[in-house]
């Protein structure tokens, strides 16, 4: 014999717990919306963050790549996809001889493997850290070296310890450092000084033929950083007009950004209507559900009143199943998008293909609280037009009107 | 007195007709009664009864329990009227179903919000009904008498004044008829008032008074000449 009191929420409780099949589809269909809405609101945040990452951090104002391959650039940086396209390396000597330039770096797109490491391809890039601004600054602490031949720099994605070797093409290399996270292509890319790249190249070679294992003057891109004062557009006016007929192509770093931008609020907005449709379809299946027990439960409510209930522990008693059902669907919804979004963070960036930096816990945690109380709102929100019926309904009249 | 009805009518809508459920009555009931009113189907005696229970507002007229009228109580005074002053055995099935037997008998005392041991008094009266081995079953495990007593076991949780039942023996056989009159006339005799609504004339005997409502009108009767009066 349970002896334990009876109060509105044990009640309520009971009734949730007698009628399984309806509880669970309640449940389920809140679980949905707040599933939705917590794991739709950070994965945007995600891709603001790394939106906002690469506006603020990728450091070079033009890429100049090979004449045809603008598009590729952009997928190497933003998703680490793979791209092997070259132009030999005089072009940064020619390029810098333009006026306003302050800065210019080579990088070599050597290639996209699969590795024991990983479950997703790498990225193998070489790049100069002599002149190096962009892979660098990154580093989660500055190296007490020059990054010398057979050294490493891998990104945060990457399950590696500094200190570690990771095998590519049969050879070995030593982690020197990591990066922090990126939220680019860079966080699953591995990278080399050049000379170890262009050894790598030729140990590629095996499998393949590749163009810098023949030619050593390759490079894949130059990026290219602007003086104070000098009009980025105006700069890349001036290289397209003096090497273009070399093959030259140039990306103005804030056109992409902005185009990224637009799909990036597109994408946010179909984020944010996906979620309202469900909260008013969540809210609006709920009504109907209510209303039609509430014709099914009169009776009910008709001997709460004989007993000596008075309308507002009706109401109570109501908005306390509604919030059970609103309270147990939130938790397994953000508990399922929790268990979706975090662990699978990488796989979502790169099925994406734009920019993906987690937020702080500090920001997740806040937009967790904000996503459940919207998911909360949705039981009491439905519930609350029945309650009120039933609190104005004359008790023998709701007995009769059942029977 | 305990309890004091005075001119009472209940109109009803019928289409465009008027219909008159209680007509004119006036009544009083004293403490240590039990009174059964009896008549047809559609006489009004269902009706008179939920106004009694305070479950339905009269068109016209007062009903006082110790000398305050029920009508013009507020929502949370005549829920209080019904929770302590009242018990109420509603006509047919009313268990609530996801509830067991136990808590169906100790609903009442937690919706007054009451300190003690709700228990202890569940499981004398269950004790008292003779059903102690069913406290932990739900509803639908018990049969049409079982229920019944059960009913009146939540009715007498919180030592009410007036105990009123609405065909308390609907449906049942001569048995447990038998067995439920003598329930409540002990309970009478135990010192609640008993006002009971019923079609059957065997179980007149068990009260002291007999009240006969034809029409929505009431008229008193003694208990030896009402069986003469109701087949003439």
């Amino acid at each position: 014999m349970n002896k334990k009191p009876l109060t509105v929420s044990t009640i309520a409780a009971n009734n949730l717990r007698r009628k399984p099949f309806r509880s669970i589809s309640l449940i389920f269909l809140v679980s949905i919306f707040a599933f939705t809405l917590f794991g739709g609101t950070i994965l945007a945040k995600s891709l603001e963050g790394g939106m906002d990452s690469l506006s603020k951090r990728l450091g070079a104002d033009i890429l100049a790549v090979p004449y045809g391959y603008e598009a590729n650039i952009q997928s190497a940086l933003l998703r680490g996809e793979p791209s092997t396209f070259y132009f030999d390396e005089q072009i940064i000597g020619k390029i810098n001889t333009i006026k306003g330039i302050e800065r210019i770096s080579p990088q070599l797109y050597i290639a996209t493997l699969n590795a024991g490491c990983c479950t997703y391809p790498l990225q193998l890039i070489g790049f100069d850290p002599k002149t190096d601004f962009i892979i660098q600054p990154w580093l989660s602490y500055s190296l007490d070296h020059p990054l010398a031949d057979g050294e490493i720099l891998v990104g945060s994605s990457i399950t590696a310890k500094v200190g570690q070797k990771l095998k590519f093409f049969d050879q070995n290399f030593l982690v020197a450092a990591q990066l922090e996270k990126t939220g680019m292509g860079f966080d699953t890319s591995v990278f080399m000084n050049f000379s170890t790249a262009k050894k790598l190249a030729k140990e590629s070679e095996r499998m393949q033929l590749h163009p810098v294992a023949e030619n050593d003057n390759l490079i894949s891109s130059a990026m290219i950083k602007i003086k104070n004062g000098y009009n980025v557009k105006d700069v890349a006016n001036n290289i397209l007009q003096a090497y273009a007929k070399e093959g030259v192509a140039v990306v103005v770093s804030k056109n992409m950004l902005s185009d990224i931008s637009v799909s990036l609020n597109g994408l946010s907005l179909y984020i944010y209507i996906l979620a309202g449709i469900l909260w008013f379809l969540a809210i609006t299946v709920l009504i109907i559900v209510f209303s039609v027990s509430l014709n099914e439960r009169k009776k009910e409510f008709g001997i709460f009143r004989v007993l000596g209930a008075p309308r507002s522990m009706l109401v109570k008693l109501l908005l306390c199943e509604s919030i059970f059902i609103s309270l147990l669907g939130t938790i397994a919804g953000t508990i399922a998008a929790s268990l979706i979004v975090f662990p699978f963070s990488t796989y979502i960036s790169s099925l994406f293909g734009l920019p993906y930096l987690q937020p702080s816990y500090g920001v997740i945690l806040f937009f967790g609280l904000l996503s459940f109380l919207i998911s909360l709102t949705v039981g009491p929100l439905a519930s609350i037009s029945v309650a009120i019926k039933i609190g104005n309904s004359e008790t023998y009249t709701t007995m009769r009107e059942n029977e | 007195m305990l309890l004091e009805i005075k001119e009472l009518k209940k109109e009803y809508k019928r289409g465009e007709r008027l219909f008159m459920a209680v007509d004119n009555i006036n009544l009083s009931i004293s403490h240590g009664d039990f009174a059964s009113i009896i008549g047809r189907s559609g006489s009004g005696k269902s009706t008179l009864l939920n106004m009694i229970g305070g479950l339905l507002k009269p068109t016209s007229g007062s009903i006082s329990f110790n000398g305050t009228n029920l009508h013009t109580l507020k929502d949370k005074e005549i829920s209080e009227f019904r929770n302590f002053r009242l018990g109420y055995v509603p006509q047919g099935t009313s268990a609530l179903s996801n509830l067991t037997v136990f808590d169906n008998v100790r609903l009442p005392f937690y919706l007054a919000k009451r300190q003690g041991d709700a228990s202890g008094r569940a499981s004398f009266l269950l004790a008292e009904v003779g059903l102690p081995h069913l406290a932990d079953m739900f509803p639908a495990q018990l049969s049409g008498g079982e229920l019944r007593r059960v009913f009146i076991a939540r009715a007498l949780m919180n030592s009410p004044d007036i105990l009123i039942a609405d065909e308390p023996t609907a449906d049942l056989d001569v048995e447990t008829t038998s067995e439920i009159m003598k329930l409540l006339s002990s309970i009478n005799k135990n010192g609640t008032t008993v006002l009971i609504v019923t079609h059957e004339l065997d179980t007149l005997e068990f009260g002291n008074r007999v009240l006969t409502m034809s029409s929505g009108k009431l008229t008193e009767s003694l208990p030896t000449n009402i069986k003469y009066e109701i087949h003439s």
